[in-house]
């Protein structure tokens, strides 16, 4: 009985030593120290042993190699996992020196990025943001900024009707109401971008949705020479120190005395050219000084408060920034348009 | 509106180039958005010096020139003129290069036209050799106009043949006139602008007829004075229909308008002189004797000038005009003979064979004609100067200029009177402004004199009896219906005084309130995480349909057979007719636009 134990002890040891993979060593687990393992097998052979002694001698020899074997397995299996482990170094090693994987990078799309740089310019000079709806009634859109009846501006083909009260609005300028009679008779300098909607055929020059950004100032003396500064100092922040900037008479609505603003042009710096027309200035902002009546409308009393409002659009601003010629592709989501812009 | 520059000159002698004029004029609110040099004024012609000349393979009269332009440019150009021959070589002569616009010799009356390459007889030929006619410095179209040997090529021959007083060449000024600016649209008008700014001069002269004022010179009658607040009526008889004179011509053509006939190129004088709209009736044609201006009754129809009664190709007519009553029609004997202060009626214009004619002057409301234009569908020279105010004191004025040239050119022998109907009369406008408020809105210190004498440039009247150091008493001219309050007077002050005048001053105000605005800061916040993440931010139609949206918004459990919608009234397209309820419809249209290019 002896012998065959030592018998089974030498196989059991070279199959091991054969075993090189899980698998191997799960089959050999199986042939050996399972259930119906050839140590078990041998285990219940013990029965016919009829000496007690030779039977507790084999008994303890028996678990002694199942023991044995046992160990023997688990040294095995780490030791494979060692060499697995090795293997797969030696065959994963990266070059730490190369360059990472390319980051997927969003961008602000233009429009969103001027807008916040403008804003930011404004609320330095203690311009707060406030946002009004887009859809407006005749009254706040066109009435109470002072729009006569049967302005060109009024006529159907222009604006974006819902019903004979209601319309998309056509500026941002109505925002300015909402901002007065919230604010009044405080003082108040409020900033008002938005989208706006004009009826309008789509071409290269023109959209029927566009964003716009208004500004006001309301106060006991604020005069048309604050809005010459704070629009100086706007240029010089959004298009440089030293543009020159041009403020001529206009005519607007809302506002009286109205104003154009002209910035030095950006291409030719006053010289002529095709951008500018020839005229060396670019006509970006249209503002002056509120309209009595407009004040009125918004809660303050003319005679105790003035203010000053200017607007600009900005798909025009950006387009004369990155020399952009067709105002479509801001609403194209065309990725390699919105792409260039870092 | 194009404005030529001797004739704006005629009314102030304002010597500053016209390179400054402009800007004057612009910084003032009028803006000049070209400068046309015509004929010798252009830029385009230039002296050139002739290399050679040769016969022309297809025409004995015709000769091929090459020039020298100077600076190393070439030109060749086919020339008709008897005086160049093979032996001009070396002569300098104008040449007009393309894009110059010449005074066209062969037109009947006054025409120009511009210059540009064309083959002639299949030989190209890239530039004009002027005749003094071309170049508008006299009526000499005998040949090229041959200049000093000395002349430089490439130099402008301005410098060498610069106009007289009577040249017919001209500058002219294309202005873009803002709604406020009624009181521009005249030749005069602008020219009261620029002597204002300019310091120059305004001087307004006429040569017009003295001409009595009688109610029954002529049976006319306002029935509905707040559409037709004055209507002045003269009638005209033994007159001659022919075209204009030259200088009349000339000056309607620079200033944009087509000459016809001397009759009715009176009218489109003065309304460019004057700002005045005028309509000439030809008398005879008129059903009565009389006028009646009135609103149009219901369905009431008519046609106007600008229809034809012929039948069409297809055998159809122009259909009628139907107007309701917001039009105002001037009729006789009840019908319809034009619209007031739009457009005249078909059958009684001036006609080639008309002799006796009844002269309409009058004043219209504004809001009414612009409301009649929309509906019409009609913009005159009349319609658009009445919408936006016409001083009505002068409808006399008109007459009086119009019988004097109709005197000159038609042979007319002015008598009678006019026939003027003004029910309620405009009273003078005064307006008390305290300095102290213009000084506020401008944000300087202005005295009262500089105030007064600004406004007094402009034709303000001062009240010296009720203007002190704190308060200017002014009287506002009837020519400027916009001039209604203390801001209006402060927009005249400052374009008189200059914009650049203006300080410029940082807000000195105490900060207001400071309030956060956190929809705006979350949704920046929103863009600039997800930015972070790798996203591309794009911006999208707000309008879409409900059946983009149906497949990306969840089935609808609510009322109706679908989500209520904002929908639009008068959509540009059929793809955007409603306010999106979701921002993916946009997205989707972005994909699908990406996916192609990539």
């Amino acid at each position: 009985m002896l012998d065959e134990i030592t018998q089974l002890r030498q196989r059991a040891e070279k199959e091991l030593e054969a075993a090189g993979s899980p698998a191997a060593l799960d089959e050999w687990q199986a042939r050996y120290l399972s259930r119906k393992g050839e140590v078990k097998l041998l285990l219940k052979s013990i029965g016919r042993i009829s000496d007690p002694e030779a039977k507790k001698a084999v008994g303890r020899e028996v678990n002694l190699l199942s023991r044995d074997l046992e160990e023997r397995l688990e040294a095995r299996r780490a030791g494979i996992r060692e060499e697995e482990r090795a293997r797969r170094l030696e065959a994963e090693k990266i070059d730490i020196s190369l360059p990472s994987a390319r980051v997927a990078r969003g961008r602000l799309h233009p429009v969103n990025r001027v807008l916040r740089e403008i804003c930011a310019i404004f609320q330095g000079m203690g311009f707060q943001i406030f946002e009004s709806p887009h859809v407006e009634t005749d009254e706040y859109n066109f009435q109470l900024l002072n729009f006569p009846k049967h302005h060109p501006a009024r006529e159907m083909q222009d604006s974006f009707f819902i019903s004979e009260d209601l319309l998309l609005r056509t500026h941002t300028s109505p925002g300015q109401i909402h901002a007065m009679r919230a604010c009044a008779p405080e003082p108040l300098r409020a900033l008002l971008p938005g989208t706006c909607y004009r009826n309008e055929a789509i071409t290269p020059r023109s959209e029927i949705q566009f964003h716009q950004i208004e500004g006001l100032a309301v106060g006991p003396g604020v005069s048309l020479a604050d809005l010459k500064g704070v629009l100086t100092e706007f240029v010089h922040q959004f298009f440089g120190p030293d543009r020159k900037v041009l403020m001529r008479g206009s005519y607007f609505p809302f506002t009286e005395p109205s104003v154009e603003v002209d910035v030095e042009c950006i291409l030719c710096g006053g010289a002529g050219c095709r951008l500018c027309k020839g005229s060396g200035w670019l006509e970006i902002l249209g503002a002056g000084s509120v309209h009595p009546t407009v004040l009125r409308n918004g809660g303050y009393d003319p005679e105790e408060f003035t203010g000053f409002a200017f607007g600009l659009g900005i798909e025009r601003i950006v387009m004369l920034r990155h020399a952009i010629d067709d105002i479509r592709h801001f609403f194209s989501g065309d990725l390699r348009f919105l792409e260039q812009f870092a | 509106m194009r404005v030529p520059l001797s004739w704006l000159l005629e009314f102030t002698d304002c010597a500053l180039p016209v390179e400054e004029i402009a800007r004057r004029l612009t910084l003032a609110g009028l803006e000049v958005e070209g400068i046309e040099r015509i004929g010798v004024f252009s830029r385009d012609v230039i002296v050139g010096a002739i290399l050679g000349c040769t016969a022309h393979p297809r025409s004995d009269q015709l000769r091929i020139v090459e020039l020298d332009l100077g600076a190393g440019r070439r030109a060749s150009a086919v020339t008709g003129a008897p005086n160049i021959a093979e032996g001009a070589t070396g002569a300098r002569v104008p040449v007009a290069l393309p894009g110059g616009v010449l005074i066209d010799p062969k037109a009947d009356g006054f025409d120009l036209y511009e210059v540009g390459a064309r083959p002639v007889l299949g030989v190209e030929s890239s530039a004009v050799l002027c005749s003094e006619k071309e170049l508008g410095l006299s009526e000499d179209h005998s040949g090229v106009l041959v200049l000093d040997p000395g002349a430089e090529p490439g130099t402008p021959v301005i410098d060498h043949r610069p106009p007289g007083p009577d040249a017919l060449a001209d500058i002219v000024l294309e202005i873009a006139i803002l709604p406020s600016q009624g009181r521009c649209l005249s030749i005069i008008g602008v020219a009261r602008e620029l002597a204002a700014v300019a310091r120059s001069s305004f001087r307004i002269s006429l040569d017009a007829e003295h001409i009595p004022l009688k109610a029954d010179a002529f049976d006319i009658e306002i029935r509905d004075p707040d559409l037709c607040p004055r209507y002045s009526g003269y009638v005209l008889e033994g007159l001659s229909v022919k075209p204009s004179p030259l200088w009349m011509q000339r000056r309607l053509v620079l200033a944009g308008h087509k000459p016809y006939n001397n009759l009715v190129d009176v009218t489109n004088y003065i309304l460019a002189e004057l700002g005045q709209p005028m309509h000439a009736f030809d008398l005879d044609r008129l059903p009565a004797r009389n006028i009646i201006a009135r609103r149009a009754r219901p369905g009431e129809t008519m046609y106007t000038l600008d229809q034809k009664l012929d039948e069409g190709p297809e055998g159809e007519k122009d259909p009628p005009r139907v107007l309701d009553d917001s039009v105002l029609l001037i009729t006789s004997a009840d019908e319809p003979v034009a619209v007031g202060g739009v457009i005249g009626g078909l059958e009684s214009q001036i006609h080639e064979d008309t002799t006796n004619i009844l002269l309409e002057a009058a004043s219209f409301d504004p809001i009414s004609i612009r409301r009649t234009m929309s509906l019409l569908k009609v913009t005159t020279e009349s319609s658009v100067r009445f919408s936006r105010g016409v001083d009505p004191a002068l409808t006399l004025v008109a007459l009086q200029r119009a019988a004097h040239l109709l005197k000159e050119i038609a042979g007319a022998r002015p008598a009678g009177a006019i026939a003027d109907r003004y029910p309620r009369p405009r009273e003078a406008r005064r307006l008390e402004v305290r300095r102290e408020s213009i000084c506020r809105t401008l944000g300087m210190d202005l005295p009262a004199e500089e105030i007064s004498s600004a406004l007094a440039r402009l034709g303000f009247e001062i009240d010296a009896g009720r203007t002190d150091e704190e308060t200017i008493a002014v009287g506002i001219p009837g020519f400027r219906s916009d001039v209604e309050i203390a801001a209006d007077v402060a927009e005249e002050v400052i374009r008189v005084i200059g914009f650049d005048r203006l300080p410029a001053r940082r807000l000195a105000e105490p900060l207001p309130r400071q309030r956060r605005s956190p929809s705006w800061e979350i949704r920046f916040g929103l863009r600039d995480r997800l930015v972070g993440a790798g996203l591309q931010d794009t911006i999208s139609y707000s309008l879409t349909t409900p059946a983009a949206e149906k497949p990306l918004l969840p089935p609808w459990r609510g009322d109706g057979a679908s989500p209520p919608y904002v929908e639009i009234l008068n959509p540009a397209s059929r793809e955007r007719t409603s306010m999106r309820r979701t921002l993916l419809s946009g997205l989707m249209e972005a994909v699908a636009r990406n996916h192609r290019h990539r």
